[in-house]
């Protein structure tokens, strides 16, 4: 009888278990950050993310952006990466060289990726990286130049 | 039985045999040489790379290098008549890297007889897609209208610069010759006029996942993050149309 047992436990088991399985009947697994990377983002940013994609030639009027530097990559914070890569460089003041990729990535696949980005630059969004970006690209003013309400009034 | 008497004669008679009738035959009936050009295709391998069948099904990104070559399940529908006869006696790749990976380079592709080129040609040209519509664009060729132009311009160069993956011959006034610009990854585009239908060019903009469901291009269309506009895809396709 215990064997009888132990036998239907285990066909049971057998029956069962590709169905108990996590995942295993459900919809395909969604791909990681980093395999959405080695398909559609090594094409300009390499496989590295070093910004030395195939797509970088002489001339390209702007270089793709080197994901390492994580000096330079700072300014960004994760929205600013979100809208990038969803609206691309255009809808963030940079070059519309870069593609939206809103309506080809599901919005986890984007919030993956700037994981992912963040993983290759290993930094963290610095406000004062971004502010002295935006004042040498003359973005925003300097400030000995700017402007100061009180004196406007005053006249 | 005359027409069979004369195709004899004319041939140097029964020595021959019945390839080379067939052959004629083939080059004289349209029916014959598309079935031709089918027996062909599977008879040379064509089949082991290209599907033919359609629509495609989308594959993960993880798989996507497995595929061996483009489905022509649309073919007719996306090349202009004539070009794929040609391509085929001497194919030259489209991309500057190699198929499924990042490596420049290109793919080399088998090239068939001129004759046989055309009876493949002729197979391929037949698969197409019914449902995709045609006349969206209107029939001006190389004379653009001024605006037209000008917001395809803008639009191929500046807000969506496709030449970033498509190499493509930009004519500047201030040079003489034309300039080579763009990248590598997707097909160049430096003869699309000759080559693409430009209906299929709006079609594979509006509906990436029907015509393109494994390729690398970003999706565009009438949708929230890339508005681009059903003017602004006929604008772009009749522009990449007198690309030649």
């Amino acid at each position: 009888m215990k064997i009888f047992g132990l036998s239907l436990l285990a066909a049971s088991a057998i029956l069962l278990g590709p169905m108990s399985r996590p995942g295993a009947q459900g919809p395909p697994a969604r791909p990681t950050a980093e395999q959405n990377f080695l398909w559609y983002c090594i094409q300009c940013h390499g496989p590295r993310g070093d910004g030395k994609g195939v797509n970088n030639t002489a001339k390209l009027p702007v270089s793709p952006r080197n994901l390492t530097d994580g000096r330079d990559m700072a300014q960004f914070s994760d929205e600013d990466m979100t809208r990038t890569i969803n609206r691309g460089g255009g809808a963030s003041d940079l070059s519309p060289i870069m593609p939206p990729w809103g309506n080809t990535l599901s919005a986890e696949d984007i919030r993956d990726l700037v994981a992912h980005v963040r993983k290759l630059c290993q930094c963290q969004f610095d406000p004062k990286a971004k502010e002295r970006f935006l004042r040498e690209q003359g973005k925003m003013p300097a400030q000995s130049q700017a402007l100061d309400p009180m004196k406007e009034t005053s006249r | 039985m005359s027409l069979f008497r004369l195709l004899l004669s004319r041939t140097g008679a029964a020595p021959l045999g019945g390839t080379a009738l067939l052959a004629l035959l083939g080059a004289s009936s349209p029916a014959w040489s598309t079935e031709r050009g089918r027996d062909i295709f599977f008879a040379r391998g064509c089949a082991q790379c290209h599907t033919i069948q359609g629509p495609e099904a989308k594959v993960p990104v993880t798989e996507r290098h497995k595929l061996k070559g483009p489905t022509l399940w649309y073919a007719g529908s996306k090349f202009r008549p004539g070009y794929l006869g040609r391509w085929l006696a001497k194919p030259q790749a489209f991309r500057g890297v190699r198929w499924g990976t990042m490596d420049k380079g290109e793919t080399s592709h088998p090239a068939l007889p001129p004759a046989e080129a055309k009876e493949v040609a002729s197979f391929i040209e037949g698969l197409k897609d019914p449902e995709m519509p045609t006349g969206v664009v209107p029939g001006w060729g190389d004379k653009l209208p001024r605006q037209v132009l000008r917001r395809a311009r803008i639009l191929f160069q500046k807000e969506q610069p496709c030449y970033a993956c498509h190499m493509v011959h930009i004519r500047k006034t201030v040079y003489r010759q034309a300039v080579e610009v763009g990248g590598f990854t997707g097909p160049h585009l430096i003869d699309a006029g000759l080559r693409l239908r430009p209906d299929f060019v709006v079609a594979l903009l509006k509906s990436p996942e029907r015509y393109s469901p494994n390729g690398r291009m970003p999706r565009y269309g009438n949708q929230a993050f890339t508005p681009l506009s059903e003017q602004d895809l006929i604008a772009l396709a009749a522009y990449i149309a007198t690309l030649k």
